[in-house]
């Protein structure tokens, strides 16, 4: 029988706390926070919660077996970024699609929210802020916000997103009442960090102003998007849900472009707080850009070339992009195919462990098996390798190294001096992850928060238990596998809360804690080349999700005592 | 050996311990277990270790 006591529960947030104190507080690089987060977990479980040695190894090891999955995303991400950034694909992106309009907040807007909204619709695991921090970066978005930004914007698409991945784990981890009537409860809830992220996104670029400014946008944006997959979920599946809201998203930036109001540049916002000053050399005056290309030698506006005669089209530019669509939406379509590559898997398997106070894990064979074919990390390498042949073909990485002064470092010692350093840290978070899951000590947490709850400050917490557990698992459906079971039982436990507005509060909360996923942090650091200032990401990006969780929190307490959505 | 063969050499010391505690825990081969226990957490050591020592930990 676990001790929920507060002498427990605070052991067990201890390394937790430990990781946020060093990294949001010491600023330390993640590398190094997760060093502390994950050996502070071990000597928990080891003299508090009573696992022994071999336990701790065994769950140490399936920590890092769960790392292989994301670091097959952060490893062809880097080669994805690089193909492209070596023959100045992103300088090409940014120039050319400024042709269309110079209205900078409308740019910010529709990949930092509408594009990556759509990429994460179709193919998660990080892979939306890989693709969309360098566009952003390319844009002169400085490299931190050019972060925050996309894990704002795309949070909310995470449950419904990936083809529905995170719900579908909802469903298999819970017996609910009603699979309807939940989908309904969480695609309303959902609409909440849609229609904040966008407003959010326009506060950070230029205050008030810039709120005023986008606010037809958003509002029409967010009507489509939160709109949009309230409606899907009630005549379609529902793991087509936001891909179809976020698709259409993505069609209406066209007309938006259009509009007189965002066709142009504008002087109605005084402040333009996330940019570089101008995307000249001279630019990065307060360090922003230059520290991108110190720490992770990526191409910043700050070290773009001034003449555009010799870049290659929009269209060539778009093609990896284009083709990591086609990739993930076929191979998630065409159910044969998928199927097929999803056949062959590889694992590891794992023995039964108990720990002295009596939380037992069953052996796996395999544990978790992974399937590298039907991985995102395939579909970015498919797409890079595509990239690389048609810019080879079209002389594009001469004329860009003719650009360059003086000589760029190895591809491959470029690719390393991102991906190893994310790579350790990843990993150290996961087995952090299992160590505190193994051990007991998550739901220690999970039940101490449950014993002092009424139904409505259940109501209001449980979103912000759907977060801890994406924060910890860097994932919506981890979250949703690790708390899902445990908020159905306590809110059935507790009475007179509604069990669809309760599974929906953890599973937005597991989408909006996307936004301060480690391994989503890391992966846009890595991939906009400021490896070492996740801290700063996260300060952005921390009191963002506090906010959105407890919005949604608040709405489940209005729900419920509005008996609406299957009130108890 | 440079920052980056540092982080390099923490991250192979990581990826082995994998298979070494999976075929050890499983097998009942206890010696493996606690070298690859032992890896992982030597691993775990070298980017803090890092933070301290290098003159330029940022170096990469």
């Amino acid at each position: 029988m676990l001790p929920v006591n507060p002498i427990y529960a605070g052991l067990a947030a201890l390394p937790l706390l430990l990781l946020l104190f060093t990294l949001v507080v010491l600023r330390w690089r993640a590398h190094e926070a997760a060093s502390v987060g994950m050996f502070s977990a071990a000597a928990v479980a080891l003299t508090a919660y009573g696992m022994p040695v071999e336990a701790l190894s065994v769950a140490s090891a399936k920590g890092v077996w769960d790392a292989v999955f994301v670091l097959y995303v952060i490893l062809p991400a880097l080669v994805f970024y690089h193909v492209i950034e070596r023959a100045d694909g992103f300088e090409a992106l940014r120039t050319r699609i400024k042709s269309f309009t110079d209205n900078e907040l409308f740019l910010v807007l529709a990949f930092g929210w509408v594009f990556v909204s759509f990429m994460q619709s179709i193919s998660g695991f990080g892979t939306p802020i890989v693709v969309v921090a360098p566009l952003l970066l390319a844009l002169g978005v400085k490299p931190v916000y050019s972060v925050a930004i996309p894990l704002i914007g795309h949070a909310w698409a995470n449950t419904f997103g990936t083809l529905g991945v995170a719900w579908l784990a909802l469903v298999q981890v819970t017996e609910m009442q009603s699979v309807a009537v939940t989908a309904l409860a969480l695609a309303a809830l959902l609409w909440i960090p849609n229609l904040i992220a966008g407003f959010s996104i326009a506060w950070i670029y230029g205050r008030m102003d810039a709120v005023r400014y986008a606010a037809p946008m958003i509002l029409i944006v967010s009507l489509i998007h939160g709109g949009g997959q309230l409606a899907a979920v009630t005549v379609i599946p529902p793991e087509f849900a936001n891909f179809f809201a976020a698709t259409v998203g993505l069609l209406a930036l066209g007309p938006l472009a259009m509009w007189d109001r965002y066709a142009a540049a504008t002087d109605a916002i005084e402040k333009r707080l996330v940019m570089t000053e101008d995307l000249s050399p001279a630019a990065s005056a307060d360090g922003d850009g230059t520290g991108a290309v110190a720490d992770g030698g990526v191409a910043t506006p700050a070290d773009a070339v001034g003449p555009d005669d010799d870049l290659m089209s929009l269209r060539l530019a778009a093609l990896p992009f284009a083709v990591l669509a086609a990739v993930a939406f076929v191979t998630a379509v065409v159910t044969p195919l998928g199927d097929a590559l999803g056949s062959l898997r590889v694992g590891l398997s794992f023995p039964e462990i108990a720990t002295g106070l009596g939380v037992v894990t069953e052996a796996a064979a395999p544990y978790s098996p992974f399937a590298p074919l039907s991985h995102p990390g395939t579909f970015l390498l498919v797409s890079a390798l595509a990239a690389f042949l048609a810019y080879r073909r079209g002389g594009y990485y001469e004329s860009a190294a003719s650009r360059v002064d003086g000589e760029r470092s190895a591809f491959t010692r470029a690719v390393l001096a991102t991906a190893i350093p994310a790579s350790i840290a990843v990993i150290s978070f996961l087995v952090m992850a299992k160590l505190m899951d193994h051990s007991g000590q998550v739901l220690v947490l999970a039940e101490g928060t449950a014993s002092v709850a009424t139904p409505n400050s259940y109501g209001f917490l449980s979103p912000l238990i759907g977060s801890l557990g994406a924060f910890m698992t860097s994932s919506n459906t981890a979250s949703n596998i690790l708390f899902g079971g445990l908020q159905q039982q306590t809110a059935a436990q507790l009475g007179g809360i509604s069990e669809a507005l309760i599974l929906g509060g953890q599973s937005a909360g597991g989408a909006i804690g996307n936004a301060i996923s480690p391994g989503n942090v890391i992966l846009g650091t890595t991939a906009a080349g400021i490896v070492g200032r996740e801290g700063d990401v996260l300060r952005v990006t921390i009191p963002w999700v506090a906010a959105v969780a407890a919005l949604v929190g608040l709405a489940i307490v209005l729900l419920n005592a509005a008996g609406l959505l299957g009130v108890a | 050996m440079d920052v980056l063969d540092r982080f390099t050499l923490a991250f192979v010391l990581m990826a082995l311990s994998l298979p070494l505690i999976s075929y050890g825990a499983t097998a009942g081969l206890a010696a493996l277990w606690v070298l690859g226990l032992a890896m992982l957490a030597a691993g775990g050591l070298i980017p803090p270790a890092v933070r301290f020592t290098a003159a330029d930990p940022d170096a990469l």
